[in-house]
């Protein structure tokens, strides 16, 4: 009975449905306004505690939308605002079973989120209304303000408990609309957590699988860097190197002996690699370089095959070459 | 109602793990027994979630060490036992002793390399964003940022706010944060010295990003009053409306010295006036003793502090008064002197502490 008249109100024109649904609610649902409520007469003072106590110490409710309309349609009747707060929800309740582009989704989250709120420090809620332009916007109600304009007073009465009950029951409601979202964003969440994992990881692998930069490597590449305007940012896929500094064995070709260690320096160059799962695969480089021998210093290229092998060629104002390897290079080369 | 959670985001210096927020922690609950009615704990309403991203600034610091190690340990002709002795120093040193400069102005310094900004970046939204999905859109979060941390956070969410919702977006899932208290708020130090801020956060405060914005100022710590919150980006206006009965935005000023460091996160979480402003935007302020007197008495002047460094204190503060037309030697000088200061308070503490 209760779907029916719920589909019943979705299909009439509103004005008409209003009435026909709010009558209907109040015969069948009635018990829901008071269910689990006290029914005694209070003051203002014992209404503004109990409310209280509801911030605090009470779990809310699952209410399912067709019980959060009745409640605001049985309302109506004495609380003017409860049409237009019906109205609203019944909107984005409807839309809840309709979505079907994630365009409509991200549209219905974003009205929810805007618009419904509730703070148990102030005793406010907010909750959505229907502009005339068909836009949704927020209605702020201070649940204490509604006590003492819906008659609470210092003298006990029924009719200040009713208020304390709706209170209550709108309290309640905020806190169950804004859980509407929970139903449609679970497969963004699903998709973020592993967005996220592979990001971590590709920033772990940028830092800790390829070549480890000096600081004044750091800054060159963040100059160069450009992060996204929108969104999280992706580490790059290469890395600049600039005034990088190594012990290099090298052969010199006009000295004797032929084989000695050098200050090899790359000043500018390139080193690049591509990531597989969020790992940064095997990477190559290429830089400028100098050579310097302790005594005369050479220009040239440097290949880096790996972060820690690279084969420097170089030539010196004599046009003496030069062929220097880096220290664990010349190492492996020498054990085998 | 589920438990409020506040996450706790901290500045600069060595913060390795969750425990750096210890402290912190330590002295929220014993605010919380001083001015909460309600019978239960702390834990009992609000979780406290720490985030941190010191880890990749120590990375780096210890990937600059690494290469530096790796040109020269083959040319260094040392033996075994002495690299051992000087291993044991250096991990020690590292521990315990990390140079004031080093600690506070190497994480500045890094963070502000796009390459780092955006790695940190990446991991506090994962942070945030691990904890804040597991809960429904109805549960409520707050957050609370010290020193570097103030704009570590502003440039997360304004990443967060921008994206795609499958991209850990959680706006854009029905998420909200109620509140974000920037303590010792260094937003702006990023324009400097040029005036010219490569990334600034300027979706993060049209966007509602969160409902409700503090910040925090002690008058004592330079660091503080170097960069004076300027809202750079907050809509014009703005900082006068309200939401759901609270203002949206609110200056406060301490005037209190009690700890070594006046800069201190927990320096700051010591005055009641912070506590309470806390409690209050994680909805407890109803439930706050109605007595401020704590407010009231709380002395300007810890039990402790020598009296020599409030004297100090107030010319770093004369100087910091003249920083509207002050040279960037000026501020460095600032900044050493008061490590000087507190590193000569804190032996003082410990002299007093072994007699």
């Amino acid at each position: 009975m209760r779907k029916i008249a719920f589909l019943f109100a979705l299909i009439l024109p509103l004005s008409g449905s209003l009435i026909v649904y709010a009558n209907e609610c109040s015969h069948t649902e009635s018990h829901q306004l008071t269910s689990g409520l006290n029914n005694q007469a209070i003051d203002i003072k014992t209404a503004k505690r109990e409310l209280q106590q509801v911030f605090y110490t009470s779990e809310p409710p699952n209410l399912a939308s067709d019980q959060i309309l009745c409640i605001l349609d049985a309302a109506i009747k004495w609380y003017g605002p409860a049409e237009e707060l019906a109205h609203s929800l019944r909107s984005i309740s409807a839309s809840l079973d309709q979505v079907e582009s994630p365009q409509q989704k991200r549209q219905l989250i974003s009205h929810i989120n805007q618009n419904v709120m509730l703070d148990r420090g102030t005793g406010y809620i907010a909750l959505p209304r229907l502009s005339e332009a068909q836009r949704y916007q927020r209605r702020e109600i201070d649940l204490n303000h509604l006590l003492e304009t819906q008659g609470c007073t210092q003298t006990a009465s029924k009719q200040c408990r009713r208020s304390l009950n709706f209170a209550t029951k709108l309290w309640y409601i905020a806190h169950n609309v804004r859980a509407w979202s929970d139903q449609l964003n679970q497969s963004d969440k699903t998709a973020s957590v592993k967005y996220q994992s592979n990001l971590a990881q590709q920033w772990r692998s940028y830092r800790q699988d390829t070549i480890k930069q000096w600081p004044q490597e750091v800054f060159l590449n963040s100059l160069f860097y450009r992060p996204r305007k929108e969104g999280l940012s992706t580490p790059p896929n290469s890395k600049l190197l600039f005034l990088r500094p190594a012990l290099g064995l090298s052969y010199l070709s006009d000295n004797n002996p032929d084989f000695q260690p050098t200050l090899n320096l790359d000043l500018l160059g390139i080193y690049w690699w591509r990531y597989q799962d969020n790992l940064a695969g095997e990477g190559r480089g290429l830089a400028a370089s100098l050579v310097w021998d302790g005594d005369d210093t050479a220009y040239g290229l440097t290949y880096h095959h790996n972060p820690n092998w690279a084969i420097t060629l170089a030539t010196s104002n004599e046009n003496d070459v030069i062929v220097s390897v880096s220290f664990q290079l010349a190492y492996w080369l020498l054990k085998n | 109602m589920a438990k409020f959670t506040l996450f706790l985001i901290h500045g600069i210096g060595v913060h390795r793990d969750k425990s750096w927020a210890t402290p912190a922690i330590e002295v929220l609950s014993q605010a919380w027994k001083q001015d909460c009615t309600l019978p239960t704990q702390l834990q009992d309403h609000i979780e406290v979630v720490p985030i941190f991203y010191d880890t990749v600034f120590e990375s780096y610091l210890q990937e600059f060490s690494d290469i530096s190690k790796a040109v020269f340990s083959d040319a260094l002709k040392i033996n075994q036992s002495e690299k051992q002795h000087i291993a044991d120093k250096l991990t020690e040193a590292e521990q315990h002793e990390r140079h004031f400069v080093l600690s506070y102005l190497l994480d500045v310094l890094l963070y502000k390399m796009s390459i780092v900004k955006e790695e940190v970046n990446s991991l506090v939204a994962k942070q945030l964003y691990e904890r804040i999905a597991k809960g429904s859109t109805a549960d409520e979060f707050g957050i609370v940022a010290h020193s570097l941390g103030t704009r570590v956070i502003n440039d997360t969410l304004q990443n967060i706010i921008t994206g795609r919702a499958d991209q850990a977006n959680f706006y854009a899932q029905g998420y909200r944060l109620k509140f974000l208290m920037q303590i010792s708020d260094v937003t702006d130090l990023f324009g400097l010295p040029l005036h010219h801020d490569p990334f600034p956060p300027k979706n993060v405060y049209s966007r509602d990003a969160y409902d409700y914005l503090r910040t925090v100022t002690n008058r004592f710590d330079p660091i503080a009053r170097i960069i004076p919150t300027r809202l750079t980006h907050w809509p014009e206006g703005r900082a006068h409306e309200q939401l759901l009965g609270r203002p949206i935005y609110k200056d406060l000023l301490l005037d209190h010295v009690h700890e070594t460091n006046v800069h201190g996160l927990t320096h700051y979480m010591l005055h009641p006036q912070i506590t309470r402003e806390l409690f209050d935007l994680c909805g407890f302020g109803s439930c706050m003793t109605q007595d401020v007197s704590r407010i009231a008495d709380f002395p300007a002047v810890g039990p402790h502090v020598n009296p020599g460094l409030r004297n100090a204190l107030t010319e770093l503060m004369s100087d910091a008064f003249q920083l509207a037309n002050a040279s960037w030697q000026t501020y460095i000088n600032i900044v050493l002197r008061f490590g000087e200061l507190t590193e000569q308070h804190g032996s003082h503490i410990q002299a007093e502490c072994s007699v």
